[in-house]
């Protein structure tokens, strides 16, 4: 049996919520608790690198900082096997008078590591954070990037066991980015353990072996990341609030959209795609064209449809999109749609029209299925 | 391979097992209370245009002070040194103690946003103020030493007794600090009502009167003041004449060892749940 690195049992932690003036002596009492967290078990095993997920205020900080030992819950417990080092707020024991040099050792020291095996693997950190050159002036005068490159620099190249991430992989420039997830997927290979909790799905689904589903405090689910990032969105976007950016006063109305995969199914990776978007125009309409867009759930654009420019007669109408093959991955977007004339001006807009779902087709990584096809070729001598 | 270290996280619930488990943990720790310490010390003199030169001056100043002060209210014959060294002889001990308290007790507030954020034992940051303030001490007693010579004293022999005088008074000023730090959390009186305490603590205390001013109906129970018999302990060991026995000091050294003792466990005990507050 594979050894477990961390075990949570039957974890709940509440918060006094303080009404008014928290410290006077007759109000002391009357505060009132919430659940962040309520019984939660789950175990991490060696080498395994786990993704939290959840929405703001599921409880996944909390759980944070159960295990980087910051607080402590009301009942259970957390058996932690290994050195645990947690980047959840890199740099966060930087005095900003010290050279970035004695921060290097401070900071350590904050994580309890000794000044030799800091010494031994200063250079490394030097390098990895790439600043070399000021090294020996006070940190208050590092850009913030510089600052958390040093802070990052540092907890990842000390040895740890159990490394605990959070949001961290946005830090510094592209370069700098490129160079964490290298150092993360480094650390991923040579068989610790990760455990990282982040909205940046893409990032979980990519470092994570399982991933486990938090909202309001309750663990809601566990199992591979595909399927939990789908079962987020899916209860996310419930939650998805209209646009004020919605626009319709330019002679024609969206009536709505629908999506249909091959034989009427579910839309499937890889399968054809047919998309309908109903209209209804007031008037004549010259050089309309239709857009619609696919947003990833970060808000982003995934890709769009566009339709050439046609002319409407007054009255309803559809609009039909026919993709001979869906090209984006499994998972849970949103559509936005929109009417403009040829020459741009916006007729009608609606921002998350519908979500629009993908199911599991031809199964590959990614974002993108890219049809093709592969041939052999000997090479002649 | 090295050894795992296990941890385990339990509920804030109280238990003994918290004062060893601590203990084990701060040594483990130590490098940490060293930085601590030396960037108290270091940040506090860094901007400064005088910078280290500071430290010597302030007790210096105060010196010059009280010699104008002594010559004119007149030195008291019952004194064998005159009467600013006299002064600054028990001064020394109690800017200690008084210093350890009230930078410790905002101390813990105000490493908040760190204590939020990393987990490390939390009565390193009262600590590392004592072993500031602790620095302090070192120069006002170097600084008194030079001045008895200055003045034509020898250096008596006693001054080894201020080793183990300060040992306890170390133990004291924890102990307290660390009382403090924690209570500071719950109740934010403790940074309105600290300078009426040391207030009251100083004139309880024999810094700016000796030991045998007391009156004689009261000396048995202003005895009963550890910190007024460490106090006077170190001015007797620096100006060679004790007035306290080695009694007396078992005394305090046991009464500084439980209430360090207790306010250890208090600590510990709150520790695990002091950001929730915090």
């Amino acid at each position: 049996m594979a050894s477990v690195d961390i075990t949570v049992r039957d974890v709940s932690k509440s918060y006094r919520v303080h009404s008014g003036a928290r410290h006077s002596l007759i109000k002391y009492k009357q505060a009132e608790r919430v659940w962040a967290l309520k019984g939660i078990n789950f175990n991490v095993q060696r080498g395994e690198a786990l993704g939290i997920v959840g929405p703001n205020g599921s409880g996944k900080t909390t759980l944070i900082k159960l295990l980087a030992r910051i607080t402590s819950p009301d009942s259970g417990n957390i058996t932690i096997d290994g050195r645990l080092m947690s980047l959840v707020e890199v740099g966060a024991g930087f005095h900003p008078e010290l050279s970035g040099r004695e921060n290097v050792f401070l900071n350590a020291a904050i994580f309890g590591i000794p000044v030799a095996e800091v010494e031994e693997r200063f250079d490394r950190i030097l390098e990895f954070s790439g600043l070399a050159d000021v090294i020996d002036t006070p940190v208050k005068t590092y850009s913030s990037g510089m600052f958390v490159r040093l802070g990052f620099s540092v907890a990842s190249q000390l040895d740890a066991d159990i490394l605990l991430l959070d949001e961290v992989l946005a830090v510094g420039d592209l370069a700098f980015q490129a160079r964490c997830m290298d150092r993360i997927e480094e650390i991923r290979r040579s068989g610790r353990t990760i455990l990282l909790v982040s909205h940046d799905l893409a990032a979980v689904e990519r470092l994570c072996d399982r991933v486990l589903l938090i909202t309001s405090g309750e663990m809601i689910g566990e199992g591979n990341p595909r399927d939990m990032i789908e079962k987020y969105q899916i209860s996310a976007t419930k939650n998805v609030p209209s646009s004020n950016l919605n626009f319709e006063n330019g002679g024609i109305a969206l009536r709505g959209v629908s999506f249909a995969g091959p034989d009427g199914a579910h839309p499937k990776t890889g399968m054809p795609l047919s998309v309908r978007l109903s209209y209804e125009a007031e008037t004549t309409l010259d050089d309309v064209v239709f857009t619609v867009s696919f947003i990833w759930p970060s808000g982003y654009i995934c890709t769009e449809l566009v339709s050439s420019s046609a002319t409407l007669a007054a009255g309803p109408g559809d609009v039909i999109f026919d993709c001979p093959i869906l090209a984006i991955q499994r998972g849970l977007y949103t559509v936005d749609l929109t009417v403009t004339t040829r020459s741009g001006r916006v007729l009608a807009k609606r921002i998350r029209a519908a979500p629009f779902r993908v199911d599991p087709g031809l199964i590959v990584q990614g974002d993108f299925y890219m049809t093709h096809s592969a041939r052999l070729e000997r090479e002649r001598n | 391979m090295a050894e795992r270290s296990v941890t385990v996280i339990r509920s804030g619930a109280p238990a003994l097992s918290r004062v060893p488990d601590g203990f084990r943990e701060l040594v483990a720790y130590r490098e940490l209370l060293g930085y601590m310490t030396l960037n108290r010390l270091r940040v506090r003199y860094q901007n400064s245009w005088l910078g280290w030169a500071w430290a010597v001056l302030q007790p210096l100043a105060f010196l010059a002070f009280l010699t104008v002060i002594g010559s004119v209210i007149g030195s008291r014959s019952s004194l064998n040194v005159p009467y600013p060294l006299f002064i600054l002889a028990s001064l020394a001990p109690w800017t200690f103690f008084a210093t350890s308290l009230s930078t410790a007790a905002a101390g813990v507030l105000s490493s908040r946003s760190l204590i939020a954020k990393v987990y490390f034992p939390r009565e390193i940051v009262p600590l590392s103020y004592v072993l500031a303030a602790l620095a302090d001490l070192v120069i006002a007693t170097a600084l008194t030493m030079v001045a008895l010579v200055y003045t034509g004293h020898n250096i008596p022999i006693t001054v080894l007794e201020l080793i183990p005088i300060s040992l306890i008074l170390i133990v004291y000023a924890t102990a307290f600090s660390l009382i403090l730090s924690i209570a500071q959390i719950g109740f934010r009186d403790i940074a309105i009502g600290l300078p009426l305490l040391l207030q009251g603590m100083l004139f309880t205390t024999p810094v700016l009167y000796p030991l045998n001013a007391v009156p004689a109906q009261w000396r048995t129970t202003y005895e009963l003041n550890p910190l007024a018999l460490l106090v006077e302990a170190f001015r007797g060991a620096l100006i060679g004449r004790q007035t306290i026995s080695a009694g007396q000091l078992v005394y305090a050294a046991i009464a500084g060892l439980i209430l360090f003792g207790i306010a250890y466990f208090i600590f510990k005990t709150a520790e695990p749940n002091m950001v929730d507050e915090i």
